[in-house]
């Protein structure tokens, strides 16, 4: 479906343009990638669970990343960048492998 | 399925054995993070240079050996007689340095603290020191007792004041390193200061004793 | 444990839709392009970190690959300096003791400097003694990696040493480095290093001295009881016997 068309066309985008990112955006950026996979694994389950809802999409992922990023931003501040950062992709990373077990379950029945 | 429970249960064992070995040096150092490298790098470069320095004396004191008549012999061998003797701790030495301070208001620095410090003044080039009274040797050893430090046998209390020959340079800077001896000092309510000099004076000295039971090698010439 | 559980809960139910028969689709223009756009940035996030990453990688491991070159080829340089050293002021020694002899001073002279040469640790010595080993935790057979706290430390190493000199020790060297005056026992990372030789555990310490006094101070020292604690809390193993004949090298660093 369009969803599915968009994430391809961001991918295809991403791998041909090449864009710079900016120094200061860098230390968030493995943060947000983690974001994006949780993102898709989360979407595609609830796809597959028949409980997908566009805006609790849309809101959770830019949520996520917004709220990640300003919890590393704090973190940094307060010299504990790098515990909170690990902290947070390991709920993330979590999260994803509790999807992909659902998903694998759904799809695999195994 | 079971012949691939079985190939993986073999991959595990395998993978088992191969963690447990001891790992060489290169892999010692492979988990190293790249600023940890990067330091042992320069410190290496440092210890090389000292060491191409230490040859290069050597073998001109070897050639003016040789090459020489009684006099100079005699002097040569004085010299080394010399810095043989402030190595060993038991011939005061003068030159440039650091004098180092740890004050201890709240009597809470460990010996523990002191052993560190000798530690990394030893790294950075410290080759002649002294805390207090006490002359800094290779078998120098610390303990503690309630309120003081006691320093090879003998108590030592707060101020510790620390005197190092070596490049004044090289040592303050060890020091102050995150995580170094003034960290160290300050975390435990301590204060710290260092102060370099073109002339440091370390009069403290140790006997020259002569062991009971390490006997000495002949070496092969 | 409910903390852990209940952040599970709570962490598995946010793309979760309202589940309450609300459409499941995007109804309406704004919200079909606000969820293209929304997963367009997903994809595009995505792709940008697997570009950063590949571009990045290369680089970093070729700086990496540099460095060890360098600490290889280094420390290859300083071994190659200390043995030259090492036999520089072996030859030395020698050459003085025949040159010195011819004279009452000149003799005098060079018994002195034999016996510094001794106190300063850069004679080979031979003798009996004690020989500790300390070794890491052994490796957990369920995680199959070192349990927490089970490394041995630079600081560990260091208290030992400090409690055989302090028991009566003549002597010591780790790992076969006779220690001296300018001996530095310190970590790079994992690694222990000993005037910048990086170590790997078991790391053996050997100490020339009577043995049995030397035995019952070191285990009744602050050293001693460090060392059991290391074992009960961390499960660092070590292990001290008394020998009746140690040989240890000489020291290779020396005087300006």
């Amino acid at each position: 479906m369009i969803a599915a068309i968009g994430l391809v066309i961001g991918i295809v985008l991403g791998i041909v343009f090449q864009p710079g990112v900016p120094l200061w955006l860098q230390p968030y950026l493995p943060i947000a990638v983690v974001a994006a996979i949780d993102a898709v694994f989360g979407g595609v389950r609830a796809l597959l669970d028949d409980v997908f809802d566009d805006r609790v999409f849309v809101v959770s992922f830019l949520s996520n990343v917004m709220i990640a990023g300003l919890l590393v931003f704090l973190g940094d501040q307060l010299g504990v960048g790098g515990q909170i950062s690990t902290g947070v992709v390991v709920v993330l990373a979590m999260r994803i492998f509790s999807n992909a077990a659902a998903i694998r379950r759904r799809l695999f029945h195994a | 399925m079971q012949l691939i429970a079985a190939v993986l249960a073999g991959l595990l064992g395998f993978a088992l054995i191969a963690a447990t070995r001891p790992p060489s040096p290169e892999v010692a150092l492979a988990k190293a993070r790249e600023s940890d490298l990067v330091q042992l790098l320069d410190d290496l470069s440092q210890r090389q240079a000292r060491l191409e320095q230490d040859r290069l004396s050597l073998q001109a004191a070897e050639q003016r050996l040789t090459s020489a008549d009684d006099e100079q012999r005699l002097a040569e061998a004085r010299r080394r007689a010399t810095s043989l003797a402030v190595l060993a701790g038991t011939a005061p030495a003068q030159g440039p340095g650091i004098q180092m301070t740890i004050a201890d208001p709240g009597h809470k620095i460990e010996s523990t603290v002191l052993l560190d410090a000798v530690q990394e003044l030893r790294d950075a080039g410290g080759y002649a020191m002294s805390i207090n009274t006490t002359r800094v040797v290779v078998d120098t050893w610390f303990a503690d007792k309630t309120g003081a430090v006691v320093i090879s046998g003998v108590q030592a209390t707060p101020p510790y004041v620390f005197l190092v020959l070596g490049d004044p340079q090289t040592l303050a800077t060890a020091l102050q390193i995150p995580g170094g001896v003034a960290d160290t000092v300050r975390t435990n309510g301590g204060r710290f200061s260092v102060a370099d000099r073109d002339v440091v004076s370390v009069s403290a000295v140790v006997p020259l004793r002569t062991p009971t039971f390490a006997e000495p090698v002949p070496s092969p010439s | 444990m409910a903390l852990l559980t209940s952040l599970l809960r709570d962490v598995e139910l946010d793309y979760v839709g309202r589940g309450d028969g609300t459409p499941a689709g995007p109804v309406g223009p704004i919200r079909q392009a606000t969820l293209v756009v929304v997963v367009t940035l997903v994809g595009l996030v995505l792709a940008v970190g697997l570009v950063q990453r590949r571009t990045d990688e290369p680089s970093q491991i070729a700086r990496r690959a540099a460095l060890m070159t360098q600490i290889e080829s280094r420390t290859d340089a300083v071994t190659q300096l200390q043995a030259d050293i090492t036999s520089t002021r072996a030859r030395i020694s020698t050459a003085e003791q025949e040159l010195l002899a011819r004279t009452t001073t000149g003799a005098a002279l060079s018994a002195q400097i034999v016996e510094l040469e001794r106190a300063a640790a850069l004679t080979a010595v031979t003798g009996p003694g004690l020989q500790i080993v300390v070794d890491d935790a052994p490796i957990d057979a369920s995680t199959k990696e070192l349990p927490a706290g089970g490394r041995v430390l630079d600081r560990d190493l260091q208290l030992v040493v400090n409690g055989l000199w302090q028991n009566g020790a003549e002597a010591v060297a780790l790992n076969g480095y006779r220690l001296t005056a300018t001996s530095a026992i310190r970590a790079a990372g994992d690694a222990i290093l000993v005037d910048f030789r990086p170590l790997v555990p078991p790391y053996t310490l050997q100490a020339i001295a009577d043995p049995g006094p030397l035995q019952k101070g070191f285990e009744q020292s602050a050293a001693g009881a460090d060392l059991r604690s290391l074992n009960d809390q961390y499960g660092i193993r070590w292990q001290l016997d008394a020998v009746d004949r140690l040989a240890l090298a000489a020291g290779a660093t020396g005087p300006r």
